[in-house]
């Protein structure tokens, strides 16, 4: 991978982590109610869980319409087992982690045996199932009317605990993930996206790579899932349903497809503005709908890869052959892709928290 | 189980399996054609269903209606397909992506024009009865489900096999870029292709409205079904979808006749299975 002027504007960028990341631990104190604190932990949570989608969709270009399944195993799994089979948090968690690690390397084997269209109807059938299952077995998860009553470790006791233990989760899973993508594992991913046939022939077991990228990202998602069922003390059939995976999508395309901290920026749109903005305007849906398919069609790299692209264009002295390491991923990843455009692979150390936009996300650089 | 038991849910399947055939169908075409998964044509379905609501309403006539939401779903389809989907061609995962935005835009518009609440779509008079077989009564609305299916999937036939333009659209499916060296204006055809598929799908909402009732998650709890089919059928290939209808529909009606929780369930597990070990579907070519 080549490395993208590490030099330039690094200071800067510092800067701005660093005063993001102040902002970000004295919300609770400058907010001025609660209810924007809760809101931001469930955006940090569905961030992590946007940024784990990221590594299947935007690294590895793997498009998974299952992937909400591993986080209803992680909340399921979590509830289940804290509430009725006795287990304290950190060993439910370690449970579900081993779990959900089977899981996803068995739906993996099997659904990994096709490609594109096929993989993501395949997933979809996984997840459908599973969320069927949940609906069905009342006894244990409570049917439709969810899973209710998840016991509260003490030091997660106030909303105030609840943010802060979020915040920090998300840092630490987007460190995780950033050296993973930066990493020789990942750069193989990045491999596979651009062109799996081309990654085969260098020698590669592709297959193995997409099977560690999905258990790893399924891993993280169950995490996330655990963690949110514990901070909502709720878990509910819906968060296994198609359309929990088709927000994920929206967080990953809106935010930035392969950069990572644009799950964050997509999470942080989707969910507490979203949800603010709804209840002041009936259309907010419509809105989202319409500017969400005018980033598809005019901006594929999402708002922060924009950003990182308009930046690094003008960084670059004027007439400057535009080189293999340009910007972050457009989702256009088929061998099949128009005009055959050499697809650029992201520039994962360019500008972690890259201006303005990427702010309040809960996504420090490194 | 007792024959009339057999044959009364075998009918019940049909009716069903035509319905799923109607949503299916377009689906399949388009994806054959173009590659397109067109993940907002549930919401065509159900623009169809509300459109025909409309105007069966205003007019009085039910097949005004029918021919309205018809209508309705081919403009939708030609202003999708040339404004945005065309943008879109050999780009797989941005067309998944788009599709998907438009069933927010789609869906949302039908709740800001009709609102947010279930509505009533009543059957004709004409087809408000029910008839007997084998001494269980069986609604004839559900038997008008059955011969409009039919009579889709002959027309649609005799216009795939025995014209010109299916001849095209035949040769297209099985080799695009041939039938653009051969002179044929390809656009044109795609953007027919969509008419039709919105057309069908939107037919199948404005004959399915009565019977599902029309409501604005009308075309997102479709969408799942004609995927189950179309991929168990073989995207692309239209009998596929007549006979992944058909599968789908009598699997549906038996199983959950003993336990109706595991009908869906039962059809995601055989659209699992259909994919590990026929990937492309009964009738579906390794090619597309």
């Amino acid at each position: 991978m080549a490395k993208v002027s590490r030099r330039t504007g690094t200071e800067r960028t510092w800067l701005l982590t660093g005063g993001l990341l102040g902002l970000l631990f004295a919300f609770p104190v400058l907010s001025p109610s609660v209810y924007y604190v809760s809101l931001l932990t469930s955006a940090a949570l569905y961030g992590v869980l946007a940024m784990s989608y990221d590594l299947l969709m935007g690294y590895t270009g793997i498009l998974s319409f299952g992937h909400a399944l591993f986080f209803g195993v992680g909340a399921y799994g979590a509830g289940i087992l804290m509430r009725d089979a006795g287990f304290d948090f950190f060993s439910a968690m370690a449970v579900v982690l081993a779990l959900s690690a089977v899981l996803a390397a068995v739906i993996g084997l099997l659904s990994l045996r096709v490609k594109g269209v096929y993989f993501a109807m395949v997933t979809m059938a996984f997840a459908e199932f599973f969320h069927i299952l949940v609906e069905k077995l009342y006894h244990i998860t409570g049917g439709s009317d969810g899973f209710t009553r998840i016991p509260t470790p003490v030091w997660l006791g106030g909303t105030v605990q609840k943010y802060y233990v979020a915040l920090v989760f998300a840092i630490a899973m987007y460190l995780l993930a950033r050296r993973l993508v930066s990493s020789p594992v990942g750069s193989v991913w990045l491999a596979i996206r651009e062109n799996e046939t081309r990654a085969a022939m260098l020698g590669y077991d592709t297959f193995s790579y997409k099977l560690a990228v999905m258990v790893i990202s399924g891993m993280m998602a169950a995490l996330t899932g655990g963690l949110y069922a514990v901070v909502v003390n709720f878990a509910h059939p819906g968060f296994i349903s198609v359309s929990t995976t088709i927000n994920l999508l929206l967080m990953v395309v809106i935010g930035g497809v392969g950069t990572l901290s644009g799950g964050f920026i997509g999470a942080l749109i989707v969910q507490p503005l979203g949800r603010i903005l709804s209840s002041y305007f009936r259309a907010w849906l419509l809105v989202f709908g319409v500017v969400y398919v005018l980033i598809v069609l005019f901006f594929p790299a999402g708002i922060l890869g924009s950003v990182r692209m308009w930046r690094l264009r003008r960084r670059r002295p004027p007439g400057a052959p535009r080189g293999p390491e340009a910007g972050p991923a457009v989702p256009t990843a088929s061998p099949a892709g128009p005009g055959g455009a050499p697809m650029t692979p992201a520039a994962p150390r360019a500008t972690p928290g890259a201006g303005p936009a990427a702010g309040d996300g809960g996504a420090g650089g490194p | 189980m007792e024959l009339k038991v057999v044959v009364s849910l075998l009918l019940q399947g049909v009716s069903l399996g035509m319905l799923y055939f109607l949503i299916a169908s377009g689906l399949s075409l388009i994806f054959g054609l173009m590659g397109v998964l067109n993940l907002a044509h549930g919401s065509l379905f159900m623009w169809g269903a509300y459109v025909a609501m409309t105007v069966y309403g205003l007019t009085g006539s039910f097949a005004l209606g029918l021919v309205g939401g018809l209508l309705a779903g081919a403009a939708l389809g030609v202003v999708l397909e040339t404004t945005l989907i065309r943008r879109l061609y050999g780009n797989p995962v941005g067309q998944i992506l788009l599709t998907l935005g438009l069933i927010l835009v789609l869906d949302e518009t039908v709740k800001l024009i009709w609102g947010p609440t279930l509505l009533p779509y009543p059957k004709p008079a004409f087809l408000a009865g029910s008839a007997e077989v084998l001494g269980r009564a069986f609604p004839h609305y559900r038997i008008f489900l059955i011969v409009l299916g039919a009579l889709v999937w002959l027309v649609i036939h005799l216009v795939l096999n025995r014209t010109k333009v299916g001849l095209i659209i035949r040769a297209g499916v099985e080799d695009r870029e041939m039938v653009t060296t051969l002179g044929i204006d390809v656009k044109k055809v795609f953007t027919g292709v969509f008419a039709l598929g919105g057309a069908l799908a939107a037919l199948g909402g404005a004959a399915a409205g009565p019977f599902l009732l029309v409501y604005p998650q009308l075309g997102l709890n479709n969408l799942f079904p004609a995927i189950i089919v179309v991929v168990i059928g073989g995207l692309g290939s239209f009998t596929g979808s007549v006979i992944g209808g058909l599968l789908v529909g009598v699997t549906q009606s038996f199983v959950g006749y003993y336990e109706p929780q595991l009908a869906v369930a039962v059809n995601v597990a055989l659209m699992a299975l259909v994919l590990l070990v026929r990937p492309h579907g009964l009738l579906g070519h390794r090619g597309v």
